[in-house]
């Protein structure tokens, strides 16, 4: 599989005529279940999930006040 | 607002796993709508700026693939970033690869997928088998971690074009960009 989907991407260099032009790979991923599932928001993860955030911000600004970022 | 096209490379190509073909249920998972409201339900209040680019240079292919040398590009990292850390770009030898590379920074699936199989989302052995078969002239020396920034200027000013020179270092005709 992983060989048909890198083939199917360097022919892409050699069809596409346009920029931003998007081939459909025929393989499938086996279930949907995770189409659904994907960063999906439950109202009683919505506590947890403030949080987090809060920890996160909190932590970027440790970090900028101590200089820990990428200066360029 | 001026928009400087990213495409630095001959080409740019993305496999989306997002993106369903199945004929019965067609739609593609709104990955950007999803992540807007992700981000607002952790008490982000900005909304993230997904780069646009309405002006995207394309070059035909100089010559045909059998005499290319193909660069293989990841959003992956070589070391265990935390989400808190800075992001560079970094190269590694295709000749020496790691079992894995790490990304649990990033924002993927980490419920239905795994980085366990490295071809997967870095092909380096698929490509070295096809420069075997003359598919392609050859794979470039060495493969390349394109941080994914918050900021679109640090992408399109300081990592791309980082990347691209390195590319043209490794003599490397196309770019095969491969994101997690």
């Amino acid at each position: 599989m992983q060989q048909s989907i890198v083939s199917a991407a360097l022919q892409l260099f050699e069809t596409a005529s346009e920029p931003g032009t998007v081939v459909k790979d025929p393989n499938r991923w086996g279930t949907d279940e995770w189409r659904q599932r994907y960063m999906e928001i439950n109202s009683e993860d919505r506590e947890r999930m403030l949080r987090q955030g809060e920890e996160r911000r909190r932590e970027r600004k440790r970090l900028r006040d101590i200089g820990h970022t990428r200066q360029d | 607002m001026v928009h400087r096209p990213m495409t630095t490379f001959d080409r740019i190509c993305l496999i989306d796993p997002m993106y369903d073909i199945s004929m019965h249920k067609a739609q593609p998972v709104q990955y950007m709508e999803r992540t807007r409201l992700y981000y607002e339900a952790q008490g982000f209040d900005r909304a993230y700026q997904w780069a646009q680019h309405d002006d995207v240079p394309f070059t035909p292919l100089s010559k045909p693939l059998s005499e290319s040398r193909i660069a293989v590009v990841t959003t992956g990292a070589r070391y265990d970033r935390l989400m808190t850390d800075p992001r560079f770009v970094d190269s590694g030898d295709v000749n020496d690869l790691p079992s894995h590379l790490f990304a649990r920074d990033l924002a993927w699936d980490k419920n239905a997928t795994h980085l366990n199989d490295l071809g997967s989302y870095l092909p380096v052995r698929v490509l070295q088998k096809f420069a075997e078969n003359g598919s392609i002239h050859s794979i470039a020396p060495r493969f390349h971690c394109l941080p994914t920034e918050y900021s679109q200027r640090r992408t399109r000013e300081t990592d791309a074009p980082e990347v691209l020179s390195r590319c043209q270092e490794d003599r490397a005709d196309l770019a095969l960009l491969v994101p997690l």
